[in-house]
């Protein structure tokens, strides 16, 4: 087994705010679930890519893709695919990242760590772009959404025009729930 | 004309004219054999848990066989899951759920009576993020124990997507 991310992740308390409003998952669990969709993307790519060259280099392969990920890894003709982050923008934070989410990181199978290591430049940055992409994502959607709200209630004055105020300010209100609470709600009715 | 970054061919039209995109995120993948005794009693049942889905298309390598579809880009996405029931004499109810890291989409609960095979589908418009996943739910209530199969051969259980913009 090997370990990615090891030295964890800080994100801040707007950013788990804003999560938390879509997301049932924590944020570690989606995590687990972007860095098993790398995996899958790198082992199947690879596969792909080379599995007839590596049947035409041996009269029998392994049968599990472990063994055949493993083999084709090995192939003299193989090449890193050095590929860079799926995708990368960086949330407009005010406020410091204080908030531990990765305790422990990632831990994965020998082979998923060769793919990874294979296929992305660096699979550990890619991760981290992710879960700062997806944040940044979460918030220019809530913040979408959220607006309406604000200007149909006759007694809100003024709307912040920060982000990170914008977030904190309107998870205050009396009937807002996040992801979790509304499921719970709907699920008592 | 052959549009191509540095490694990939993304944009293929043909000698006729037509377009075909080989990287476009899209999947079709249906279970093959009975899944059975999944749900009855409340459980949340994801496809694929017990029997991999059998993949009939993965263009841009997103799906996994445990039922797993990860979006590659930000975008919008169709889903589309179909799934057949059977095999109790009990009366149940049953509902279905397309779970994306954003919301989760169901369709409304409807009641089941005898033994009789019943099929049930829809599709959504999801927004999903990078990296986002989307798993296929069934939930089955009203008995005491989970007795419910889904049924497994040719394509009647199957999910299906694909990037649209």
């Amino acid at each position: 087994m090997k370990t990615l991310c090891e030295n964890g992740h800080t994100i801040s308390t707007a950013d788990k705010l804003v999560f938390e409003h879509y997301s049932l998952e924590t944020s570690k669990e989606w995590s687990t679930g972007a860095l098993n969709g790398l995996i899958t993307k790198a082992v199947k790519t690879i596969y792909n890519d080379y599995i007839e060259e590596y049947k035409t280099n041996n009269t029998s392969i392994p049968a599990t893709i472990e063994g055949i990920i493993t083999g084709i890894l090995s192939l003299e003709t193989f090449k890193p695919y050095n590929k860079p982050s799926p995708e990368k923008e960086i949330p407009e934070r005010t406020i410091s990242c204080t908030e531990e989410v990765w305790s422990g990181g990632f831990e994965i199978e020998d082979y998923e760590y060769s793919a990874l290591t294979s296929f992305y430049a660096d699979p550990e940055q890619a991760l981290y772009d992710l879960m700062d992409n997806k944040i940044s994502k979460r918030r220019t959607a809530f913040i979408k959404e959220s607006t309406p709200i604000l200007l149909a209630d006759s007694t809100v004055t003024t709307i912040p025009t920060i982000q990170d105020d914008f977030i904190s300010q309107f998870v205050l209100r009396v009937d807002y729930k996040n992801a979790v609470e509304l499921k719970a709600e709907q699920e008592a009715h | 004309m052959v549009t191509n970054n540095l490694n990939n061919t993304y944009i293929k039209p043909t000698t006729n004219h037509e377009v075909t995109q080989p990287l476009q995120p899209a999947f079709l993948a249906a279970i093959r054999s009975t899944d059975s005794n999944v749900t009855g009693a409340g459980t949340v049942y994801t496809l694929g848990t017990n029997v991999a889905f059998t993949e009939v298309f993965d263009q841009n390598a997103d799906f996994n066989t445990n039922g797993t579809f990860t979006a590659s880009v930000t975008g919008r996405y169709l889903l589309i899951y179909v799934i057949r029931v059977f095999g109790t004499n009990n009366n149940y109810s049953i509902y279905i759920e397309i779970v994306t890291s954003n919301r989760t989409y169901k369709f409304n609960k409807f009641n089941v009576t005898g033994i009789g095979e019943v099929g049930v589908g829809f599709q959504t418009i999801a927004d999903m993020d990078a990296s986002d996943t989307v798993t296929f739910k069934v939930v089955g209530t009203g008995i005491g124990s989970d007795i419910v199969n889904i049924q497994g051969y040719s394509e009647v259980t199957f999910v299906s997507g694909f990037l649209i913009s």
